[in-house]
């Protein structure tokens, strides 16, 4: 048990705030937090375990978007098989793409993510038309039936019901994404970034890493696609746009890479930045242009890594007291 | 097919894909001296063409809005160079390739600021055309050629002949060496990134007469500049201008065929050429790093 909050301290914190917080803030805002977080998580883990770039990460959210609605348009009625489907043609695709591509050197892995986005938008828009509807996108918000777990009724198209799961999605995001990132295998990918040469001297294969890493992050991205999916009840092709690439990753940058705060903390500011200063939106490239060159300048490590150098520098000038007594 | 429509989307490819080399031999050069890939080189190029935009209704000529706009972009390269590009030489690709995406969206949102969204017309400057081999061709376009070919040909004396050229092109292979020979490498790159830049602008100021300018014209042409810089491999000149009008021509004739290939192709085109050939057609041995 002491184990468990030892490690996993975090994610227990986060979700009692949250269920705290809902009393105060209205629950489209933090459904719009927790599902961009887990958006982001997947960039966040690619850039910091995988040491991979991505300018595609909306084709990512796209899979898990079609996978989920139309499955809800055409086949079934039940929005947790849809979110299963949505996991499931992730993983198939992360694993699809992730051994064609990443293998590639950062940038060209980086650029050639955002062509397969261009492709990708330009299927549904175009080659597959007629299935996708094209621009008009498909809605479906009155075919997702109640489920019931339990004897308990559970109507997915109610904003309260829906942000209850979503909370214990997140959770399990985070539990999973700290345990990877604690685990051996999150170590070897950090060695992987750090020196490739001798992860392989040790007897691991790169490759295999990072199409692991690649995978989980195309996962996560899908999954939040799917739950968007079902949060809007419909779903179109502007949604997966390229030009959104570059938020995802200026969020990443903002909270910290390789961080498990760092997504949350960086979608709560761009989520709230959003819908507060509306009349700014306009302006969005701008902030955004400044917010990425400013975090690489100044404080490349994010929020969650100037905190954290921050907290060591008082343990350490605390430690050095002490021993000066 | 008739040979007219055929002779005519060459032509066409023949133009765009001279303006797809002016904008990706600055990636090209940046990467091969600098280890830097400057994804803002797409912002000079729609920041070049709103320049000329404006010079050219203020004075009338287009001429002169192409001098004044290169110019600006000249010294626009500067201060960026200055400002933003010199702290990053050293530190990984990824990083580099961060910032130069928030310079280009930066650049994006300044121009949509002043000059909003809508698209603008530029006149274009010479009006005749010509007839050769039966089909009718603009004059406009086959200046476009001709003065890419003569700023191919400068670029090439240039880094072949000057002394400042040969510098460049040994430090594309070995930076440290060069440096070793007590030459300024900071001053090489102030220098490569300024020509560069303004190479850039002037693509998109001689592409503004032939579409509407528009604020999303930079980002809309990154993802061809970065295929073209990569089928020519990386740093090399004669790789750049050979790949820009492949896919020129390519992209021209596919949408002639079957016009939703103007979008995939070259993607596709991209994926494969990385996947067999990543140092592209003329790419250095060396560079792979």
């Amino acid at each position: 048990m002491n184990n468990i909050i030892k490690y996993y301290w975090q994610p227990i914190i986060i979700v009692i705030l949250l269920i705290v917080a809902h009393f105060f803030i209205p629950l489209s805002f933090l459904i719009e937090v927790m599902l961009f977080s887990i958006f982001v998580m997947g960039c966040n883990f690619l850039l910091g375990y995988g040491g991979l770039l991505s300018f595609g990460q909306p084709l990512y959210l796209g899979v898990g978007l079609y996978a989920t609605a139309l499955y809800l348009t055409y086949i079934g009625q039940n929005p947790i098989v849809g979110i299963v489907m949505g996991i499931f043609v992730g993983l198939l695709f992360g694993f699809i793409i992730g051994s064609i591509i990443v293998h590639l050197r950062s940038d060209y892995f980086a650029l050639a993510n955002a062509a397969l986005n261009v492709i990708g938008f330009f299927m549904i828009h175009d080659i597959l038309a007629d299935i996708t509807n094209g621009l008009d996108g498909l809605w479906f918000l009155t075919r997702i039936t109640p489920i019931s777990i339990l004897s308990l009724s559970i109507d997915l198209s109610n904003m309260y019901h829906f942000f209850i799961f979503t909370i214990i999605i997140f959770f399990m995001v985070l539990i999973l994404t700290s345990y990877i990132m604690k685990s051996v295998f999150g170590s070897i990918c950090l060695a992987c970034i750090n020196n490739e040469d001798k992860v392989r001297f040790l007897g691991y294969s790169v490759f295999k890493v990072k199409l692991i890493a690649f995978i989980y992050a195309t996962l996560l991205s899908a999954l939040a696609g799917s739950m968007y999916a079902i949060s809007f009840g419909f779903v179109c092709p502007t949604m997966m746009g390229q030009e959104k690439a570059g938020e995802i990753v200026a969020t990443t940058l903002l909270g910290g890479v390789g961080t498990l705060l760092g997504p949350i903390i960086g979608s709560i500011i761009i989520v709230a930045t959003k819908d507060l200063a509306s009349n700014i939106i306009e302006h969005w490239e701008v902030l955004m242009g400044i917010l990425l060159i400013l975090v690489v300048l100044k404080g490349e490590r994010g929020i969650v890594g100037i905190v954290n150098d921050l907290y060591k520098i008082e343990i350490l000038r605390k430690f050095k007291n002490n021993k000066g007594d | 097919m008739d040979y007219r429509v055929l002779g005519l989307s060459v032509l066409f490819g023949f133009t765009d894909g001279c303006i797809l080399f002016l904008v990706s031999i600055g990636l090209s050069l940046c990467f091969g001296l600098m280890r830097i890939i400057s994804l803002d080189q797409c912002g000079y190029y729609a920041l070049g063409a709103y320049i000329t935009y404006n010079f050219s209704l203020l004075t009338g000529n287009f001429w002169i809005a192409l001098i004044i706009s290169s110019m600006f972009i000249a010294i626009l390269g500067l201060i960026v160079e200055y400002i933003i590009f010199k702290n990053v030489y050293a530190k990984p690709l990824t990083f580099t390739m961060i910032i130069s995406f928030g310079t280009l969206l930066l650049i994006t949102g300044i121009i949509k600021y002043i000059w909003g969204l809508n698209p603008l017309p530029v006149d274009i400057p010479l009006k005749g055309s010509l007839f050769m081999f039966g089909v009718e061709i603009s004059i406009y376009r086959l200046f476009v050629v001709v003065i890419t070919f003569l700023i191919y040909s400068l670029l090439y004396f240039f880094l072949e002949k000057t002394i400042v050229g040969k510098a460049i092109r040994a430090s594309i292979e070995d930076i440290e060496e060069v440096q070793a020979l007590g030459i300024n490498g900071y001053q090489l790159f102030t220098i490569t990134f300024v020509i560069s830049c303004v190479l850039s602008g002037l693509g998109g100021a001689l592409k503004a007469p032939l579409i509407m300018v528009q604020p999303y014209m930079g980002y809309e042409v990154l993802l061809y500049m970065f295929i073209t810089a990569v089928l020519g491999g990386l740093g090399s000149l004669k790789g750049t201008m050979l790949a820009a009008i492949i896919i020129g021509v390519t992209m021209s004739i596919g949408s002639v065929v079957w016009a939703p290939s103007t979008i995939v192709v070259p993607f596709v085109a991209f994926i494969v050429v990385l996947l067999i050939k990543p140092t592209g057609l003329f790419g250095s041995k060396l560079l792979k790093r």
